[in-house]
């Protein structure tokens, strides 16, 4: 399955289900212990996903996922 | 520096700063601190797990900038830059509402990439939104009346016409039209957001009558900008009093302040050439 993680095309290859929750797990957004490593916020296909969500959100064929963070502005 | 309040909100000071385009973290830091802002504006982009991780390390951009914040007594103010349309900014905004946990939110949508003007019209329809959505918004508009005033009447609590383009530091570049919004829109916050480049263009905004100013780059890009973020806070500061205090009125003719009267006879002779 392919999906876009912050606009880079990413193949997943998974023989089941693929949850946000286990990809934001294997690109290191996540502990093993489920922990974020800093404040960060999730949008599936420009959809809000609020950390509560992730488990239950099974990833689709040529979903945008946009993991956005703070960053300095003016 | 004096307190003052948005909506039913304490903002601590009237210099806000942006946190974008210093040459470390650490300065950063301590310029946010030497100008003790009411808002530190910040956003937010596509990150990968390692940028994130060194954003929150002890050196890092985010870690250092909630200690600045936290300690000087700011709040953070996300903005929705880089944005062009009403539906891109609602979305940036209610994932900034996420990330940042506040309601606060500044209102960018730019309708000219080369100037960074703001698109009125989208703005305004982005406006209505995420007020409908229970966010508190700042705009950052054009100096025109008529899209201030409709700004307003749809719940802004205050508006940030641009003083010149982002970035530009030409300071106030239409004082006739900024008099104006400030005679027009009298009981209104008024902010001067962007194209401040000088301490003496901040004090000038305050002593037009403006609330507060909000600039970036004359403080990240000074040679000091430690220093400048202090030099613009005692601006900010002495144009606000100035402006409280009252203004001289301009007059055409010179008028003299030492009185004639008791002047020695000397001063009465003709003068010979």
């Amino acid at each position: 399955m392919r999906v876009i993680v912050n606009g880079e095309s990413l193949l997943l290859n998974q023989t089941r289900e693929y949850s946000l929750l286990m990809l934001l797990q294997s690109l290191g957004y996540l502990s093993d212990s489920y922990e974020k490593s800093a404040p960060f916020v999730v949008a599936v296909n420009q959809k809000i996903i609020t950390a509560t969500q992730y488990r239950q959100t099974l990833l689709q064929e040529d979903d945008c996922i946009d993991i956005l963070a703070a960053v300095t502005g003016g | 520096m004096d307190a003052f309040t948005i909506g039913a909100e304490k903002i601590s000071s009237r210099l806000w700063l942006g946190s974008s385009l210093y040459p470390s973290p650490k300065v950063m830091g301590d310029a946010i601190q030497a100008a003790s802002p009411g808002f530190v504006t910040v956003s937010l982009r596509r990150q990968s797990a390692m940028q994130l991780r060194q954003q929150v390390s002890e050196h890092g951009h985010w870690h250092i900038l909630l200690q600045a914040v936290a300690t000087s007594g700011s709040r953070l103010l996300p903005n929705t830059a880089g944005c062009h349309s009403a539906a891109e900014a609602v979305n940036l905004a209610q994932l900034a509402r996420e990330l940042f946990a506040t309601r606060w939110i500044k209102l960018e949508v730019i309708g000219d990439d080369y100037t960074l003007q703001p698109h009125p019209l989208q703005l305004v329809e982005a406006a209505r939104e995420l007020i409908a959505q229970d966010f508190i918004v700042l705009p950052y508009c054009t100096d025109d009346l008529v899209l201030c005033s409709t700004l307003l009447e749809l719940g802004c609590p205050a508006v940030m016409p641009w003083g010149a383009p982002i970035g530009t530091g030409r300071g106030l570049m239409n004082i006739y039209q900024l008099k104006t919004l400030r005679q027009r829109l009298a009981d209104a916050t008024l902010i001067i957001d962007a194209g401040i480049g000088k301490p003496s263009q901040a004090m000038a905004a305050m002593e037009l009558g403006y609330d507060a100013v909000l600039l970036n780059t004359a403080v990240a890009r000074a040679h000091d900008p430690v220093s400048m973020a202090s030099a613009f806070r005692q601006a900010v500061d002495a144009g606000h009093m100035a402006y409280q205090a009252g203004l001289m009125v301009e007059r055409e003719q010179a008028v003299a302040s030492t009185p004639d009267i008791g002047k020695p006879f000397w001063q009465q002779a003709e003068v010979r050439l």
